[in-house]
């Protein structure tokens, strides 16, 4: 993986960037790297502040409030959204995926008082119609959280087929349940025909369209975190509200296939 | 008791803890019945609304909504409905 190439070829603190592409699903997790360890670039320069000072100025990058004023977070969810192009699934579906992805950061990831950075960053690739969104957090990763909550699971992608489908950490009633992954999945992959890539720890599933592949990390690879990763087609879902209820099978079962990465 | 959302959480409902925190005051309240008044309120994410019915049912008191709009509504409507289950 790119972010991967970066960070293995570094040589002590400093890091070469020459090659970076700029894919979101590279560039969040480098960020979180340079932030917590303080990776340098040319001349001794902070390789967080650079990489901060480019994304500014035509990728909509933003670290996620960490206020913990719900009101102030809430603007900042619309004020971004706005910024992106409802034509890309629409404007609903938009809000609906950047808001479940930062509720998930806030419930998720932040149990314990640790403190987490969470990121997102959106890019447009206008020749192909496509808009690219990632969310990043740092914390305690979907089998993290299961394991805190006791939740029974062998492997980490098997956590997050649990993540994705009929289950929740949250409650086992229909109406209390969170259900943010899942619908997410369902309204980008079967509403809009995009992609979605999500990784979390060890585990990882990568679902294009009807198509999805699950992945072992090995510890060399393994992400310390939440990743997730979404290509947007350039057209809106139809029948949204069909695709947010609740379904009785898992369409992403796992099918005894699983990658090694 | 009337209650504008939009002035007590925001124009945008995107946090369960935000239904969840609504709840709590009101049940601390004296008084029994509440209106909350969603004019205005542009988005309502499915997380908000889980949590909202969730809190609804366990409360004691009497809640009732208005000036719920087609964009916000429909996504009250699927939870409320699911609730029945």
């Amino acid at each position: 993986m790119e972010f991967e190439e970066i960070i293995n070829s570094k040589n002590g603190d400093e890091i070469d960037l020459k090659d970076l592409k700029f894919n979101p699903t590279a560039i969040l997790p480098l960020l979180c790297e340079c932030k917590n360890k303080n990776f340098k670039v040319d001349n001794n320069v902070n390789a967080f502040e650079y990489l901060e000072n480019i994304l500014m100025e035509d990728i909509l990058f933003s670290g996620l409030p960490k206020s913990r004023n719900e009101s102030d977070e809430a603007d900042f969810l619309s004020r971004y959204v706005e910024k992106l192009d409802s034509e890309y699934g629409s404007y609903f579906v938009l809000r609906h995926i950047i808001s479940e992805l930062a509720n998930n950061v806030y419930d998720h990831s932040n149990i314990g008082n640790v403190e987490v950075d969470s990121f997102i960053l959106s890019k447009f690739h206008h020749n192909h119609k496509k808009l690219d969104v990632t969310v990043i957090d740092d914390g305690l990763s979907i089998p993290g959280l299961f394991e805190k909550s006791n939740v029974d699971f062998e492997n980490d992608y098997q956590a997050i087929e649990k993540a994705i489908g009929t289950f929740s950490t949250v409650s086992t009633t229909a109406y209390e349940r969170g259900n943010g992954l899942r619908t997410i999945v369902r309204l980008v992959a079967e509403g809009n025909d995009g992609e979605i890539l999500i990784v979390s720890r060890n585990g990882c599933v990568h679902i294009t369209g009807e198509k999805y592949w699950y992945y072992l990390l090995g510890e060399e690879h393994k992400f310390n975190g939440t990743l997730v990763s979404i290509r947007l087609n350039k057209y809106e879902v139809q029948n949204i509200y069909e695709l947010l209820e609740p379904q009785k099978v898992n369409n992403y079962k796992i099918n005894g296939v699983i990658h090694d990465y | 008791m009337i209650i504008k959302l939009k002035d007590e959480i925001n124009s945008a409902l995107d946090f369960n803890q935000s239904a969840t925190e609504l709840f709590d005051k009101i049940n601390n309240l004296s008084d029994e019945e509440f209106i909350l008044d969603f004019e205005d309120v542009v988005f309502i994410s499915m997380s908000f609304a889980q949590a909202y019915y969730a809190s609804k049912k366990r409360s004691p008191k009497k809640v009732t909504e208005i000036n719920l709009s087609d964009d916000v509504n429909p996504m009250m409507e699927m939870i409320e409905k699911q609730l029945m289950f």
